[in-house]
Parts: structure tokens; sequence; C-alpha cells
């Protein structure tokens, strides 16, 4: 399958990522020849093949419910873009 | 290249020498600047790091890396140190705290002297993906050194360091080290802690050493695994007792990968090579079996789906809100992500990122990411099925030596190719390493790789250094 230069823009708009049109048409070119690389995966047989997301059997580790020391809160905005005494600041969302 | 700095066992038994070692390495890291090693040195941290181990030394304390000058890649956090990653949209950010790995071989007596040099969040085969320029290669500055940990590599191969750490997602390490004539393990996914790792892809990173020789990337990797309480996917699996690499007890089983030893896309060089480290382990008296792994010759496609999916969620909490570079233009929520992102990351790793969100995208889930996630468990399955007859598996580690600085960078299908024969160990979580062998006709290094069964890097280094006794002399 081949992507169109309106899915380029679209999967731009999706990954929060502002591109030049230069880079855009660049990226149509580069996406489509990676892909269609990709695509000799089709030809694989994966029936009743369970995907794999995770390689040893890890089950989930609890950690017993006592309070640490954390992050102090100076240290944590202390490269923030933008606060003011003590929050981060950003562009109002709603 | 020859170590430039006294051993580690020299210094073992003088600590007094050890300012003067840090000195010297730091001196060396500056006078080839060129080479573009290092992003920062820290002297000043060094000088202190160095008179804590001497006391400690002086004290009588067992320090299993006392002398081990290190250096540490760019994309581990050393507290309150810059940490770029390579990228510009970090904008220098001191890191909060340190990661457990360097916390452990501090603790253990390593002396770190600088971050170093990478592609771009590690998305590269050639450290020419880095905002601080290009790493080059010890040997011949118009090469690359290799990627994404060419820095570290560097660091080491040109004699500056005992050893150093690097990530391996898909063969960051152990293409370096092939490329540079050094050794380079990648533990067992979830050997080494992560916890302060900044990820890439979450199911296939480690934490991975460079070093001159087997038994030197033994004792740091035994300093730094184990489980850790910050990072719920570090192993709860026993680390050997055992501190001292031995050659095999046993004769070895040996199985050689048909589909990579013969592969098309091999230099001529590399299958000779490949030849002889054969020949060399019959005439020692090992066993040698061909294997076929049909399916990981599709361990790229499979591989770049599953990193640049993971890649492009993990970067999406670089957002400009908390840390790092912020648009001066943005006037809105989603200008100040998609402006910040938009000139924070480079190239490639912006075109992962959308590679990534478009095979996660609705429409193309299946096709991609799932399709990908299912050929992942039959590489896994193969491997595993081959390593039960097997000790060890033997392939080339790239199909190529050291290439030109640039000579791949317009075709990104070709740079992805260079991680052909590492990335099955990263889909599986296998551990492997890179074992210098001979240089090609150019005096390019050669490297051999190994892969053995979950855990079990004392076999896995114990063959690599039977492959170092056997390797013809220089």
């Amino acid at each position: 399958m081949s992507l169109t230069r309106s899915e380029v823009e679209h999967v731009a708009k999706l990954a929060r990522l502002r591109l030049s049109d230069a880079e855009l048409s660049s990226l149509e070119k580069d996406l489509n020849a990676i892909f269609g690389y990709f695509d000799q995966l089709r030809a694989v047989d994966v029936t009743n093949v369970e995907p794999l997301a995770h390689v040893l059997d890890a089950v989930n580790v609890m950690d017993d419910d006592v309070p640490h020391e954390c992050l102090p809160r100076e240290i944590a905005l202390r490269d923030a873009p933008d606060r003011t005494e003590e929050y981060f600041r950003f562009p109002r969302i709603l | 290249m020859p170590l430039l700095i006294p051993s580690p066992e020299t210094l073992r038994r003088n600590p007094e020498k050890l300012p003067e070692a840090v000195a010297q390495s730091l001196a060396l890291a500056r006078a080839n600047r060129h080479l573009g090693a290092f992003i920062e040195l820290l002297d000043e941290r060094a000088g202190v790091s160095c008179g804590e181990v001497m006391a400690r030394i002086r004290k009588g304390e067992e320090l299993p890396l006392a002398g081990f000058i290190i250096a540490v890649k760019d994309n581990i956090s050393i507290k309150d140190v810059p940490l770029t990653c390579g990228s510009r949209i970090l904008d220098h950010h001191p890191a909060t705290f340190t990661a457990t790995a360097v916390e452990r071989l501090e603790r253990a007596g390593a002396i770190v002297i600088g971050k170093t040099n990478l592609d771009e969040f590690a998305m590269g085969s050639s450290n020419e993906n880095s905002s601080f320029g290009p790493a080059r290669h010890p040997l011949d500055d118009t090469r690359v050194p290799g990627g994404s940990s060419g820095g570290s590599a560097v660091s080491v191969a040109a004699g500056w360091c005992h050893a150093a750490l690097g990530s391996d997602t898909g063969g960051s390490v152990r293409q370096p080290a092939a490329f540079c004539g050094i050794v380079g393990l990648k533990p067992t996914y979830g050997r080494v802690s992560r916890y302060g790792l900044v990820a890439f892809g979450s199911s296939l990173d480690q934490i991975s050493p460079f070093a001159h020789d087997c038994t030197s990337a033994f004792e740091v990797l035994h300093a730094m695994a184990g489980a850790d309480s910050h990072d719920a996917t570090s192993a709860h699996v026993k680390v050997p007792e055992c501190e001292v690499l031995s050659l095999p007890k046993n004769k070895l089983r040996v199985g050689v990968v048909r589909e990579f030893v013969d592969h098309e896309a091999l230099a001529p060089s590399i299958r000779a090579a490949s030849r002889e480290v054969c020949d060399a382990l019959t005439s020692a008296g090992h066993t040698l079996v061909e294997v076929s792994l049909p399916t990981a010759k599709l361990a790229i496609p499979v591989y770049y789906i599953v990193a640049t999916a993971e890649a492009s969620s993990n970067l999406a909490r670089f957002d400009g809100a908390r840390y790092g570079k912020r648009s001066a233009d943005a006037t809105d929520v989603n200008s100040v992500l998609e402006l910040s992102r938009g000139i924070g990351f480079g190239p490639e790793v912006r075109r992962r990122i959308m590679m990534g969100t478009y095979v996660l995208s609705a429409g193309y889930f299946d096709a991609y990411y799932r399709t990908a996630q299912k050929v992942r468990r039959l590489i896994k399955e193969e491997l595993q099925a081959v390593l039960a007859q097997t000790d060890v598996l033997l392939t080339p580690t790239t199909p190529s030596t050291a290439f030109r600085i640039g000579e791949k960078v317009d075709d990104p299908v070709a740079m992805y190719l260079s991680d052909i024969f590492t990335t099955p160990a990263n889909l599986a979580g296998l551990p492997a390493v890179s074992i210098p062998w001979r240089s090609d006709e150019s005096g390019l290094p050669i490297g051999m790789q190994l892969m053995a069964n979950y855990f079990d890097e004392e076999l896995l280094l114990s063959a690599g250094m039977e492959l170092e006794r056997l390797r013809p002399g220089v």
C-alpha cells in the first residue's frame, strides 16, 4: 500500500509535529520506500500466532506501600520553560 | 588500538596513580575533539569521584571496579549533569537523578569522565544523527564509528577509557563495537535496570557495556546487573556469584546461522572471516551445527515497526511543558506542542515518530503493528528452538565494516539494513555480544556476534573469550 500526501499530513498532525512542505514531500517519498520494503511481512503466515508484547514471562511486581523521599518541587521546576512560583505555566487548555 | 592509560589492574595496585590516569584520559579526549566522541567532559566530577575511590581503597574496601575509567552515553542520566540525548529538544536539561546502572558502577569504584555522543535519542546506526555533529571512527575520521552509541565506542576503542556504557535497542552497542574493534555486550532484556535510561523502544532497550575484552565486559556487567525497585521491567533473576570469567569448561556446540553467514549483503571480507572463525572453532575441538532461522530474515521490518511504534509513544513526553525547549513562537496548546517538537527533534527522529505514529494509526494498526508483533513471536520461538540444541549462535555482527560518513544518509532503508544481524537478539530479548576478530584489507575491524540463552551471559562471554583466544595474532 502507498501513502498519499494527505495521509502524511494527517500522521504529522497525530504526531504533533509541525513540518515544512519540503519535509512533508521528502517524508512522503521516504515512508513509501520504507513501508514498501516492510510489505514483505505480508507474505508470512501468522494465522493463530499470538502477538508478542513482552519477551520475558514477567509478572507485575508490587512495592510495599510505604512513603519514599520524592523529587523536591524546586528540582522538578528548575528546568521549566515557563513557571509560576509553584507550578509549570502552559497556555490555557480550556 | 592500544590502551593509552594504565590498566585497571595497575591502578588497583597503585591507587595513587589514579588522579594522573583520570587527567590523562580527559586530556586524550580533549586532544582528539575532532573525533566528536564526547558531548561533555566532567573534569570536576571525575576529580571528586577519584578522591572518593582512593579514600575507600585506603580504608580497605574491596571495590570490584577500582581503577576503571569509564564514559557514559548521553541518554543515561547522571544527577545535575546536562542530559542531551544528542537532541536540541532537551536543551541541556540537568538530570534530576542518577541512573541505577551508573550508580552501581560508581559504587563498585568506576570513575566517569564524561557523557558521550550518540545518534539523537539513540536513533541511528552511524552517529550522524546527533545535533552535536557526528562522532568519527578512530582509525579513519572520514568513516562512521557506528551508532547509535558511537561516542562511547570511540572512547574505548581509541584507548582513553577502560569501558563505556551505551544502550542497545537494535544493535546500537554491538554494531559500533564491531566497527571499532572492541567488545560490545547486550545483556538479556531485563538484566540491567533501565532507570535513568531515556526510553526509546521499551520492549527492546538494554543498557549495554563496551570494553576491551570479554573479561572486563563481564566485570562491568556483574557490577550493574540485577533487579531494581525503580525499574519494574528489571528481571528478578539471580546474578551469578562468579566474578571472574573463565574459558568454557566444556567443548561448545556452536550454531552457525546459515541465512546470516551466507547473506547476499555480506561483504566478502566478512564472509571469509566467518569461515575462518568456524574453522578455528572446529580445530579447537568445538562442534559446529548448521542452523536455519528463516523468519529472522524479516527482523528489520519487524524491528523498525515495533521500535518506532514504541518510540512515537515514548517521545510524546517531549512536549515543551516541563523541561527542555519550548518554541518562542507558540501561542496556544497545539502550537506549543507542534512547534517545540518540530524544531526540537532532528530529521531522523521526526521520521521515526512519523513511522511509529503511522503503524499505530487507525486502519494500519493490524496490517503493520499487530502483524509485526506476531512475526516477532515467530522469530523468538525460532531462536529458542535452535538455542535448545546449541550453546551459542554465531553470526557476523554487521554486513559491512565501517562505512563512510554521508554514504547512507539519503537512503534510510540501506541505513536500517546495517542492523540486519543484530536486531533478532533484541526482538527475542536474548543476550548477544560482538567480539573483534581481525581487520579487513583496509585495516577496518570485523566483528563476530555470539548469542546465548536468556540470562546466560556467563556462557556467552566465556565463548567470547574462546574466540579471543583463537583470534589470529596481531
